[in-house]
């Protein structure tokens, strides 16, 4: 009789995701699902208001990334009132941007995937979070969150806020940064710094070596990528043009307002989130076999379209991943590595920037006029190509919003990595909690933010897995809580 | 490395002994019932200088995960949220966390105590006291939505008065623990 395995809620990931893998009759996988919630309606709701409104009201889209939604929310207004920040303007942006990014990498590798890699996939379910890397490393925990308190200080500091920023402003950054405030945040981004290259050598030496095998065989899918270089082909996560890449390494750029041109949406009816794809490349298919269509965003991503690294010491870390792994590098698991080399280039481009004297320059915007347009904003956030596609009237008021964030680009190759993961791991109908978890964790390594609508974060959720016949009827349920 | 900033990095939800998150996404009409609990006690001037009243929005796991791994912790935690549990629309209660049962947490629901476990464990792990107000919810829109339901909004003065009179009367700094939970 197949049967279906259902794995809900994913734990450790932003928002929800409820898993489905259905067995043939064999036992062996027939089809897996990775159903997520998104927060619904958010583009009706903006229309009819001043779009200089939207760099404040998407901050709280999603509880995880509002510095890069203020940011990407504030380059469409940009677009739309036709004006160009002035410098410093855009080097203060660019400055909250690094420092946002730093903070996310430290919570995602440390708290939400690290747990996996600090206490191994097979621990004990009560220690594999983030108390548990706490009791088997105490120094550890304290420097993860000392870095992340600095992060946020830094971020409060040029910002005024950390957590619902409202210093973009249509047209640039609304207060300059000054001496003073400069020489209290450098010794902090210094310190993010070297605790950003103990991080990386922590979990070159620790862990990443324990994992070889894992890295080269859990989720391992072959899909082209898509993220932000500049000119030169440096990665860049504040601003530059959209490098779409194959998977076998050619690739075609973009500017990010002609995203339409390069991407279209896919909708299946078992998921409300759309599965955006390249169109250029053929008919959607997210058959692991044999995609078509399908890339990848995320910290693997830029590592994998870059050509370098603007900073020295993470350009090397770049070379020695290359030289392991080759480019563009597929595994799954390897956007944790690569999520270690991002965090290195955001800390030292955080204290490249504040060494620019023109860091604290006066003049940090530009008056906006309203008028009918259309403008697209664009930043690479933590999980991926953010997009915001606002159009305007005569008097500034949005008629029409359009936004892709960073997981709907990953929605297909999720959903590939965890068919390849189940079909590996389960056979003829066996299966255990650590194959089980081992599909959450080639999910986790997307760090999808599958729901910016809740809030819920439950560390040590239960994983409950439903088994049903072909008929769709429940026969058993397995649960690792009472 | 520097010792300069060391002194004041520690951030304040932190270091004071009470430290009361308002939970929820102020785009989904009731969700934003803790924003607006935290809105009217900055309104009120009632904070105490002991305590700290934080608008988390749908961010309180960044606060959490960081007092979870912090040496410096506070000795209550208050969390304010939006639930559904079918009582009647705008009643606030208290709610243990051993009585958010097992099922609610893995529903979906947009309307739950926030991060359940991780509440469980600063209990538990870190000899944090926590506390849940709540809130029973009228109606949480499909769709994006501001604004609180009517018999909410009327709960958001009640809630206040509630948490003034349990947690910030009486200095903290003085006797850090709290009385036995209400029912």
């Amino acid at each position: 009789m197949g049967k279906t395995i259902t794995i809900a809620p994913v734990t450790r990931i932003e928002g929800h995701a409820k898993v489905t893998i259905e067995l043939d009759d064999a036992g062996n996988v027939a089809e897996t699902y990775v159903n997520v919630v998104e927060l619904r309606g958010f583009e009706k709701f903006c229309i009819g208001r001043p779009v200089e409104e939207l760099p404040r009201i998407v901050t709280s889209i999603c509880g995880v990334c509002p510095w890069h939604h203020h940011l990407a929310s504030a380059k469409a207004n940009d677009a739309v009132f036709g004006v160009t920040p002035p410098p410093t303007g855009t080097k203060l942006r660019d400055l909250c941007q690094s420092i946002a990014f730093c903070s996310d990498k430290i919570l995602h590798f440390f708290f939400l995937a690290g747990p996996d890699f600090v206490m191994g996939p097979d621990a004990d379910y009560s220690v594999r979070n983030v108390l548990g890397i706490v009791g088997s490393n105490p120094e550890l925990g304290q420097k993860v969150v000392r870095a992340r308190h600095l992060g946020t200080q830094m971020l409060g500091i040029a910002s005024g806020k950390s957590i619902h920023p409202v210093t973009a402003v249509p047209g640039g950054f609304s207060k300059p940064l000054t001496e003073k405030e400069r020489n209290r945040i450098m010794p902090m981004a210094q310190e993010v710094l070297e605790f950003a290259k103990f991080a990386i050598s922590f979990a070159k030496e620790n862990i990443f070596p324990k994992y070889a095998e894992e890295i080269n065989s859990i989720g391992v899918i072959e899909t082209g990528f898509l993220g932000t270089v500049t000119e030169d082909g440096s990665l860049n996560v504040y601003d530059g043009k959209l490098r779409l890449m194959k998977p076998d390494g050619t690739y075609e750029e973009f500017a990010y307002d002609q995203y339409t041109d390069y991407i279209a949406e896919h909708i299946e009816p078992w998921s409300y989130l759309k599965f955006p794809y390249a169109k250029k490349w053929g008919n959607f298919n997210m058959d692991p076999e044999g995609p078509v269509g399908i890339y990848r965003t995320n910290t693997l991503a830029r590592i994998n379209v870059c050509d370098k690294m603007a900073t020295p010491l993470a350009q090397a870390e770049l070379e020695e991943f290359r030289e392991k792994f080759g480019r563009p590098a597929q595994q799954t698991l390897l956007y944790n590595y690569a999520r270690l080399i991002e965090l290195v280039y955001n800390a030292e481009h955080v204290v490249e920037l504040l060494n620019d004297p023109g860091i604290t320059g006066k003049e940090t915007r530009v008056p906006v006029t309203p008028r009918a347009a259309r403008g697209v904003g664009c930043v690479e956030a933590p999980r991926g190509t953010l997009i915001h596609d606002y159009e305007t009237d005569d008097n500034g008021m949005v008629t029409n919003v359009n936004l892709i964030v960073g997981t709907t680009h990953n929605n297909a190759p999720i959903n590939m990595s965890v068919k390849q993961t189940a079909k590996s791991l389960i056979h003829n109908g066996n299966y255990d909690e650590t194959i089980l978890d081992k599909v959450e964790m080639s999910i986790r390594a997307y760090d999808p933010c599958l729901s910016c609508a809740t809030h819920k974060l439950d560390g040590t959720l239960p994983v409950w897995i439903d088994i049903v016949n072909s008929k769709k009827e429940r026969i058993d349920i397995l649960k690792n809580t009472p | 490395m520097t010792s300069a900033t060391s002194l004041d990095v520690v951030p304040e939800y932190c270091t004071k002994p009470v430290v009361i998150f308002g939970c929820g996404n102020i785009l989904l009409g009731d969700d934003g019932f803790g924003p607006a609990v935290v809105k009217e006690l900055h309104a009120s001037d009632i904070v105490p200088a002991w305590a700290t009243v934080i608008d988390a929005g749908t961010s309180v796991r960044e606060f959490l995960f960081d007092i979870a791994l912090s040496e410096q912790r506070p000795v209550l935690i208050v969390v304010i949220d939006a639930v559904d549990i079918g009582r009647p629309p705008g009643e606030v209660f208290e709610i243990s966390l051993d009585d958010i049962p097992v099922v609610k947490v893995s529903d979906y629901s947009l309307h739950q105590a926030p991060t359940s476990n991780l509440l469980r464990q600063l209990r538990d792990h870190c000899e944090v006291e926590v506390v849940v107000i709540a809130c029973q919810i009228g109606q949480i829109p499909d769709e994006v939505k501001m604004g609180l339901s009517p018999k909410v909004e009327d709960a958001v003065t009640r809630a206040t008065q509630l948490i003034e009179k349990r947690f910030l009367q009486r200095d903290r700094t003085v006797k850090p623990t709290i009385e036995a939970k209400k029912g």
